[in-house]
């Protein structure tokens, strides 16, 4: 008995000091995680204690804790329009697309570039591609209404004239306007996308396609049996990781883009439009954190999935 | 060692603040007989005009008059309007120290539920005598909310109405008598007439955030129906005592009917659903020629002015006053005030205190306005626009007694008399002091508001057809539960005139 403490008071003292020993030989890493941590703890992890609001129904003067509470009463509005099915597909069905067409493209950009053997050329295509990013939503949407204008845009009195096709009053008009969102949002968001595949390409061994070349293989063979293989791990990642998000759509493009214009809510409606029209005039933070509440959960819920299909799949590529 | 000589630098530091506490500023003082700590109350408004260079000047001189006045200071927190309607909601979530506040009517209502502000009866009745006096017990009552007072109106035009005007030149041209325009059908004939002639002009400019004309349709008693405070689409009829749906109300709907012939007809901006521009900027940059506007006295000057062009006045509603028309700025008390009876009585010298007053709305004498005599002043020499003299917030009938108010060279000196002879001329309307209350349905409020922001604009600009939009709105709007809110609300309104009698 005695010697079976000891036994493990010496095991508990060596795993202690190797954990110091590993401590001190990581200690520039560890140090440079520090800032990163400590901004995913304030922005990530402080605020979690916040979602007690959508169960409350607040008021100031007693704070957060002091509040009486409220059940689901504040979920509610959420679900209890006809909307609500409407904005949930939506939703989802847009953030599909843009999730595994954008990852179609973007791949195929980083590839693309990858093969552009003059620097120069090469960095210049890639900022092209990167720089719509960096243009705020309202620009875009005042970009998008500078071509659908049904008086003075682009595609009115230019492009549309030129074909002989009469005048399209673009924002009436609802068939049109997955296609637009979709192009937009594509246009946005590929270039930056394909930076992370750009950065794994570079990390292949050119050996591999060395070795590839002499074997006879084309370049769609190289990209086929080499390229691909070797970024899926870096696409899965990014797939899961987007499908938490998959109930929250993007504000600016949803809510910008269309102009609000109300005839085409049957196609531009999202969760976060819904939710924004809903509480701008009654201000009512409890039912405002009761709708972020269930986007996070539905999100946490899709992660967990896809990460367990992923798994079943192929064990080595999962997540967690 | 160490230790000790923290332990000596804390002792030291605290007995500096505690000495600087004991300073001459903050000592307790006698104003009028009555003992007064010294406080700084924290006051929120919009600058309508922007940021102002001069504000800290200004502010200095505030100080120093209310320290002899009422030993306190002001921190005037006074961003400009954009930026003032995102940051008192997070004052007021956040229970921030704030002593004042400017409200909107809606503001207040909601806020109540949330116990976001004070009671002001007994304050009032304490320390607001002067307040007190200058409104009467109806107009007072008016502005109550469940029969307490939270807010306070600035004194200023009181009553209501919607006029239109018209581009003078334009009108004459073609011939056009806008001043007895008064129907819906006759403004049509003037809008036909402006097609055919003006190709530059759009004949009637619509979009978010513009009202329908204020003209009549044949046959309507403009008396009938009264919207209800507290929720924009609700209305008393008057006749059967009865609250409708605003969309149910037969002359809307008539009105309604002729914009959307208007807009099939081209005389309504094709993109009136989706663009930001409104009326005013389209009249500013000389696109159109006809803009809704509050039937005010002088308001014709002021358009013209702002718009380089003459305006004359047409047809205007009847001059109602109303819980809405007395609650479109006010000043409130937030609960996290340190200091609730210090804060009203600064809110009683914004109504009485013409020199602290005017020093709020124009600035230091001699600096940035020059007086001409007692109640007129002009811009210092060498600057020509009231923005260019380092302080013109544009606040006048954001805080305090308008009616106290130095008026600039340029206005007619018969202002304030005007002003008086327009509130003495309104209705005043028979649901005044009824306030509906959101809090017990505020679920189905959320699912309508979405609803009327989808159909509202798309109906009132003739975008899609009347009667089969309304149709498909009010079929939405009755599975989200809208009668239920028309049930809560002649609940409500029972019990109020119960409690009237």
């Amino acid at each position: 008995m005695d010697t079976q403490l000891k036994l493990d008071k010496k095991i508990k003292d060596a795993r202690s000091r190797k954990f110091m020993k590993a401590v001190v030989k990581y200690k520039a890493l560890l140090i440079m995680m520090i800032p990163c941590s400590i901004i995913l703890f304030i922005n990530s992890y402080l605020p979690l204690f916040g979602l007690i609001i959508a169960f409350k129904n607040i008021n100031y003067k007693d704070g957060i804790f002091r509040s009486p509470w409220s059940g689901l009463e504040n979920f509610r509005f959420l679900f209890s329009t006809d909307a609500a099915w409407r904005i949930t597909r939506n939703t989802i069905a847009y953030n599909l697309v843009f999730i595994f067409v954008g990852m179609v493209i973007s791949v195929a950009i980083a590839i693309a570039l990858n093969e552009i053997r003059n620097r120069y050329l090469k960095k210049c295509y890639q900022t092209l591609v990167i720089l719509p990013n960096f243009l705020s939503m309202v620009v875009v949407a005042y970009i998008v209404y500078s071509f659908l204008n049904p008086e003075q845009g682009y595609m009115n009195t230019t492009i549309l004239k030129k074909m002989n096709i009469t005048p399209i009053k673009w924002y009436d008009e609802p068939i049109y306007w997955p296609y637009i969102l979709i192009l937009t949002k594509l246009w946005h968001s590929v270039g930056y996308g394909s930076i992370i595949y750009i950065a794994t390409l570079t990390g292949i061994d050119s050996q591999l396609y060395e070795a590839a070349i002499i074997d006879g293989a084309s370049k769609w063979q190289q990209t086929k049996y080499i390229t691909i293989p070797s970024l899926s791990g870096m696409m899965i990642i990014s797939i899961v990781l987007a499908l938490g998000n998959i109930i929250k759509g993007d504000f600016g493009l949803f809510f910008q883009v269309p102009m609000s214009s109300g005839l085409l809510y049957g196609v531009t409606d999202v969760v976060d439009t819904y939710v924004y029209r809903a509480l701008i005039t009654l201000q009512d933070i409890g039912m405002a954190s009761a709708a972020g509440f269930y986007q996070s959960v539905v999100g946490l819920i899709m992660v967990v999935i896809a990460n367990l299909i992923v798994r079943k799949i192929d064990k080595e590529q999962a997540l967690f | 060692m160490k230790r000790r000589v923290g332990i000596l630098l804390v002792m030291v530091m605290s007995l500096a603040m505690l000495i600087s506490a004991c300073s001459a500023k903050n000592e307790a003082k006698k104003v009028d007989g009555v003992e007064l700590p010294y406080v700084k109350l924290t006051v929120m408004y919009p600058f309508v005009g922007g940021d102002q260079k001069d504000k800290e000047l200004v502010e200095q001189e505030i100080n120093k008059y209310l320290m002899e006045k009422l030993n306190c200071e002001v921190n005037l927190d006074v961003p400009s309007y954009g930026s003032f309607t995102s940051k008192w909601p997070l004052m007021l979530q956040t229970n921030e120290q704030l002593d004042l506040l400017w409200v909107k009517d809606a503001a207040l209502i909601q806020n109540i539920p949330r116990k976001a502000f004070t009671p002001l009866d007994d304050l009032l009745q304490q320390h607001g005598q002067g307040i007190a006096s200058l409104f009467t017990e109806q107009e007072l009552n008016a502005m109550k909310i469940n029969g307490t007072l939270y807010g306070i109106s600035t004194y200023k035009e009181l009553a209501a109405n919607n006029c239109y005007f018209y581009d003078d030149a334009v009108a004459k041209r073609n011939g056009i008598d806008y001043a007895n325009i008064t129907t819906y059908s006759q403004l049509g004939d003037a809008l036909e007439i402006i097609k055919k002639n003006e190709k530059n002009l759009v004949p009637l400019w619509m979009n978010q955030g513009t009202a329908i004309p204020p003209l009549m349709v044949e046959g309507e008693d403009p008396f009938r129906f009264e919207l209800i405070q507290g929720i924009d689409i609700l209305e008393l009829d008057t006749h059967t005592d009865k609250i409708i749906s605003k969309f149910d109300d037969p002359y809307l709907r008539e009105k309604y009917k002729y914009m959307r012939s208007w807009y099939e007809k081209g005389y309504i901006n094709q993109d009136a659903s989706t663009t930001e521009i409104g009326q005013s900027t389209s009249n500013k940059n000389g696109k159109t020629w006809i803009q809704i506007a509050s039937g005010k006295p002088g308001q014709e000057d002021t358009m013209s002015l702002d718009n380089g062009r003459k305006y004359g006045r047409g047809h205007a509603t009847p001059v109602m006053k109303s819980s809405r028309t007395m609650m479109g700025s006010m000043l409130a008390i937030p609960g996290s005030s340190v200091d609730p009876e210090r804060a009203m009585m600064l809110m009683n010298l914004l109504y009485t205190d013409k020199y602290l007053l005017n020093l709020m709305q124009f600035g230091i004498e001699d600096k940035h306005y020059i007086k001409v005599d007692e109640n007129t002043i002009k811009l210092p020499q060498g600057i020509e626009r009231a923005t260019d003299s380092g302080y013109y917030p544009a606040t006048e009938w954001v805080i305090g007694n308008q009616f106290l108010n130095y008026l600039w060279q340029n206005e007619k000196p018969s202002k304030w008399q005007e002003y008086e002879e327009y509130n003495k001329s309104a209705t005043m309307a028979k649901s005044t002091g009824f306030i509906f209350d959101q809090t017990s349905i505020k679920t189905e409020i959320a699912a309508i508001n979405t609803i009327i922001k989808e159909y509202e604009l798309l109906i009132m600009s003739g975008t899609i057809d009347t009667d089969s939009g309304l149709k498909e709105m009010k079929a939405k709007l009755e599975n989200t539960g809208s009668l239920k809110v028309l049930e809560e609300a002649q609940k409500q309104y029972e019990a109020w005139k119960v409690s009237k009698q």
